[in-house]
């Protein structure tokens, strides 16, 4: 260890002490990583912990909970009184409303009885004051102050409530910005039925207390506090897996960034390491010293990283927060609070990376290469090497093929990541026998000097060029893939929308963003079905349910009217079916629905008493939940009469769209509700697409960033290694200009390769996106479409980039100085 | 012709020509002697063109190389001079044809196969002419530098040690061919050297001490 510690000292302290930039550009490297990792992780865990947060503070000690669709009548709770026995219990009333544009969930409890489920801890400590009358708000909820009075709508109807007080927390923990709390007696009467019950029994009576409750109440949902977490984990999943690749790139850049200024430093430092070895320093020792000083730049530079990435969440928050309540209707929009464990998820994976991009370096710098591998004038290039990157490849492209064929069996989609994975070690792999390839065949075209010259650096450092073009084609791929990925989904949904928005208004309650709650009363419904531009109107009515264990969505149309004017796509079944789910008594799911539940057409699907052949497969992309859509008639004989929650106008033809909105608003003036033409409807759908994958347009700054960044430094490694050759070109009588067409040509040859592998490995990792990886982890199929103009366009920067790439090592050459580089001492 | 009158290099506060003066007659092989720092590499440097003159006259072939920076003397380079090296500085990834014609294809100028054949004959590596360096003995190596310092046609042929790296046999096979080359094309050659066996096969012994020729 002391013999580490001395090495070390000599070895990196002095050296970087000598050379600050280096030590700059290391650090810089692991903060840059570290950062986007932290804001990623940040961000990302924030928004989905804010949501499960929402859930755990108004569910306080609670461990189930009963939830039930359309409701519980308050009525029935008291056949619950034997959980008096072995715990406690409370109802709550979970909806929506909106203020001022804003939508807000309203929260009802028992004020007084439910103190051994929640704390509520109000600004005035006293939560029994007002709480009848009024409605208590987050601290820094943005409704108002104590005693004002707002309006909220809720299902389509204005209500004046009082804010009677704020809250500082429930439970110990601050409630989103967007809640709202009143006592179950004022929101009762609005909402007729009580949502659910929070249930506290203790751990070992769990299952019982739930299977019971099962009994007493069929068709509620019974979940324990760990089912919930669960639910909300599957809801984010998609999200956070193009949050995590985006994390994932940005480490593998600072790696790469470690691993090239090590690289460097290791050549500059041979005859010091030499020297060291000589005066019988273990190798051991030098090896373990390479490494600390990778942890240390990981350490140190991780710590700029926490503080950068801290900065960036703040920034990029609510950009992420914004597309999480787009896309699920969410929760609060500031970052209040950092998870712990994300901030020292990110910090560990950034030492970890930078210590791992330090161990060629190190095993280059301690072995005995170094006076062999490392000698100038000694090629990277070898034939036995070329073959071993063959084989790997072909064992890797075989590992593809088998995670693909095990993918499909277990339909387990992290058979796709595994693909993902041996995907990348081929393309890595790849880069030397392409790049072989490559220079000879520019060597067969043209013998042009710098040509020559180009062709003959590549294949001298060999490794070294091989290393970066991976880095490249792994960030061009990755980041192609996710392009051609959501260029293809969106291409799917547009086309989906296309088929399915047919009728000419669509109309919801306004209160009711999330279609679970708010419903069109039956007014509304009488002035839309006689207004005298409507030919006819399409209810829609939907709900949640658990099916063999699965949440699922439910809806229900007039399927006979609603089919013929919106043929499906479908799977499976026979498409005539469609018209005929209510004379049949079938239903129609989705493809999703199907995967997930391994059913087809012809197949039962037992809900509750009722069984229900499945008459037609479909393809939907309403929700990765799984979506069963039978006839209003049916859904009523489920669920209970409720009231649709959106309506489909057909008007009459010959009328137009906009003047038939303006003529149903004003007929609708006296109701709170939302109408839109189709157009709009497709173009918000598309718009909250697009927001959800804007992040993805990160990936390629990342791209263009890593370009130029793997081109600068590994130009600049060969140029350090081999100032001797340029001294000697130089003095053989090359121009500037002619080095930089070299260089530049050397540029080429690193880009060019990369991007020739970046096609096939974006056309390979897509393929496994969007054939895998989506197929079984939302059971959807997407219809591939390749944005061949968005592609060509990255290939031309990438073009330019490695152009203006060149010239910044063009300036080592400049300052070489030629007597000292030609024989190294001046006698 | 090359004429050097009083020429004074320092490096910081090292002196490394103080005053040196000399006359060379064009076609002369020139073997310069002197201990290590006394200034012999420091003067061929000068020479070369990649390095100048603190004070003092220095005229190569008509080209005067005082008060000109580095960067100024390149097409004197090209034109006019070549260099080999100890350690023969070949690209290992060019065959030697490759790294011969290498100097013609960076200046530009056109590659006359018939010449390049002739080089490779005169330093006697016809048959090994597309190996790559690492396949070629250390003596084979320094042919094939002396070759591609020759393809440019130079007037002056600057050797540092040219003999350094080699063992004495393979020297004096080295010594010979400069020699040859020397007679041939009437090429003036300066080598530096601390050899007494190598300075022997030069028409002239210059002696260099702490920065100065002795006459």
């Amino acid at each position: 260890m002391k013999s580490v510690f001395q090495v070390f000292k000599v070895l990196t302290f002095h050296y970087y002490r000598r050379f600050k930039l280096r030590w700059i550009l290391c650090t810089a490297g692991v903060a840059i990583g570290v950062a986007v990792a932290t804001s990623i992780n940040l961000t990302s865990d924030r928004a989905v912990y804010s949501f499960s947060e929402t859930l755990e503070s108004v569910t306080g000690t609670a461990n189930l909970q009963l939830t039930a669709d359309p409701g519980l009548n308050p009525d029935s709770l008291w056949s619950a009184s034997w959980l008096w026995k072995v715990g406690y219990y409370s109802p709550f009333i979970q909806t929506a409303g909106t203020s001022k544009g804003k939508t807000y969930r309203l929260y009802g409890f028992d004020f007084v009885g439910d103190r051994r489920i929640r704390q509520l801890q109000t600004l005035q400590n006293d939560s029994t004051k007002t709480t009848v009358n009024g409605v208590f708000i987050p601290v820094d909820s943005p409704l108002g102050s104590e005693g004002d009075t707002v309006t909220i709508v809720i299902n389509a109807v204005r209500y004046q409530l009082i804010i009677a007080g704020k809250v500082s927390a429930i439970s110990g923990k601050l409630p989103p910005r967007n809640a709202i709390f009143a006592d179950l007696s004022l929101l009762l009467p609005i909402t007729k039925t009580v949502s659910g019950l929070d249930i506290s029994v203790p751990a070992d009576s769990l299952d019982s207390v739930k299977n019971k409750l099962q009994l007493q109440f069929p068709t509620a949902r019974i979940e324990t506090l760990n089912e919930r977490k669960q639910t909300t984990a599957e809801l984010f999943s998609a999200f956070r897996m193009n949050l995590q690749a985006l994390g994932l790139i940005a480490l593998l850049v600072s790696a790469y960034l470690v691993y090239n200024t090590l690289f460097l430093s290791v050549i500059q430092r041979r005859q010091t390491i030499n020297l060291l070895l000589s005066l019988g320093s273990h190798r051991r020792s030098i090896f373990i010293a390479l490494l600390v000083e990778g942890a240390f730049f990981g350490t140190i530079g991780g710590l700029f990283g926490l503080a950068a990435g801290i900065l960036l969440a703040s920034l990029t928050y609510s950009e992420v927060s914004q597309t999480l309540t787009a896309v699920f209707q969410l929760s609060d929009s500031q970052l209040s609070s950092f998870s712990w464990m994300a901030l020292a998820g990110s910090y560990l994976t950034g030492i970890i990376f930078a210590t791992l991009a330090a161990w060629y370096p190190a095993w280059l710098g301690s072995g005995t290469p170094i006076s062999r591998s490392l000698k100038r004038g000694q090629s990277e290039f070898s034939s036995a090497r070329l073959k071993k990157s063959v084989i790997i490849c072909v064992s890797s492209l075989l590992l593809v093929l088998f995670s693909v064929w095990m993918a499909s069996v277990t339909e387990n989609p992290l058979w796709g990541y595994a693909g993902v994975t041996f995907s990348i070690l081929m393309l890595s792999f790849l880069a030397p026998p392409v790049l072989i390839l490559l220079t000879s065949l520019l060597k067969k075209l043209s013998s042009a000097g710098e040509i020559l010259l180009a062709t003959s650096s590549v294949k001298e450092h060999m490794v070294k060029v091989s290393i970066a073009v991976a880095a490249l084609t792994m960030t061009l791929s990755m980041a192609g893939a996710v392009g051609i990925m959501v260029h293809s989904f969106r291409t799917t949904l547009d086309d989906w929308l296309t088929r399915s928005i047919v009728a000419d208004i669509y109309l919801k309650s306004s209160s009711d963003p999330t279609q679970l709650v708010g419903t069109i009363n039956p007014d509304v419904m009488a002035i839309l079905r006689n207004h005298p531009m409507t030919e006819n109107v399409i209810t829609l009515r939907t709900t949640q349910i658990k099916i063999d264990g699965l949440l699922t969505d439910i809806g229900a149309n007039e399927t006979s009217v609603y089919f013929k004017a919106s043929p499906a796509d479908l799977v499976a079944g026979n498409p005539e079916n469609l018209g005929l789910l209510q004379k049949k008594g079938g239903v129609a799911v989705s493809e999703v629905f199907a995967n997930k539940h391994h059913l087809t057409a012809g197949d039962t699907v037992h809900i509750r008493q009722y069984s229900y052949p499945i008459l037609a497969v479909y393809r939907n992309y309403s929700s990765d939940r799984g979506f069963l859509l039978m006839d209003t008639l049916q859904f009523s004989q489920l669920f209970g009469y409720k009231d649709p929650t959106a309506a489909a106008v057909f008007l009459k033809p010959g009328i137009s769209s906009e003047s038939a909105l303006l003529s149903l608003r004003d007929s609708l003036k006296n109701f709170e509700m939302d109408l839109s033409v189709n157009k709009d409807i497709r173009e918000n759908a598309l718009a909250i697409f697009d927001q959800t994958f804007r992040m993805t347009r990160i990936l390629q700054l990342i791209s263009f960033f890593i370009a130029l960044l793997a081109v600068i430094t590994t130009l600049s490694s060969i140029i350090l290694e081999r100032r001797k050759d340029f001294a000697t070109l130089v003095s053989l009588g090359s121009s500037t200009f002619g080095m930089y067409r070299s260089l530049a040509m050397e540029s080429l040859i690193l880009t060019g390769t990369s991007l020739i592998l970046a096609a096939a490995g974006s056309a390979v990792l897509s393929a496994l996106l969007i054939q895998v990886i989506n197929r079984y982890s939302f059971g959807w199929t997407i219809v591939t479409d390749i944005p061949f103009g968005e592609l060509a366009f990255t290939g031309v920067v990438m073009i330019l980039v490695s152009l203006i790439a060149a010239a910044f090592p063009m300036k080592m050459i400049k300052k070489l100085n030629l007597p000292e580089n030609l024989k190294g001492t001046i006698g | 012709m090359i004429l050097a009158t009083n020429l004074i290099k320092t490096y910081g506060s090292y002196t490394a020509l103080s005053g040196a003066s000399c006359s060379i007659p064009a076609g002369e092989f020139l073997a310069i002697m002197g201990e290590s720092g006394s200034g012999k590499s420091t003067f061929l440097n000068l020479i070369y063109g990649i390095d100048t003159v603190d004070s003092g006259s220095l005229s190569v072939f008509g080209n005067q190389l005082d008060g000109k920076p580095v960067n100024e003397l390149h097409e004197y380079r090209r034109n006019f001079v070549s260099i080999i090296f100890q350690d023969f500085n070949l690209l290992p990834t060019l065959t030697a044809w490759e790294n011969v014609i290498l100097p013609l294809k960076l200046q530009g100028k056109p590659v006359d196969p018939a010449w390049i054949s002739f080089l490779f004959e005169e330093v006697g590596l016809t048959s090994r002419q597309h190996k790559l360096p690492e396949t070629l003995s250390g003596g084979e190596n320094q042919r094939v530098a002396i070759a591609r310092a020759l393809a440019v046609k130079p007037k002056v042929l600057v050797a540092d040690e040219p003999t350094g790296s080699l063992d004495s046999r393979t020297g004096r096979e080295v010594l010979d061919l400069l020699r040859t080359v020397n007679r041939d094309l009437k090429v003036t050659i300066l080598m530096a050297t601390h050899s007494k066996t190598a300075s022997e096969f030069a028409d002239r012994i210059l002696r260099i001490e702490d920065g100065r020729f002795l006459q």
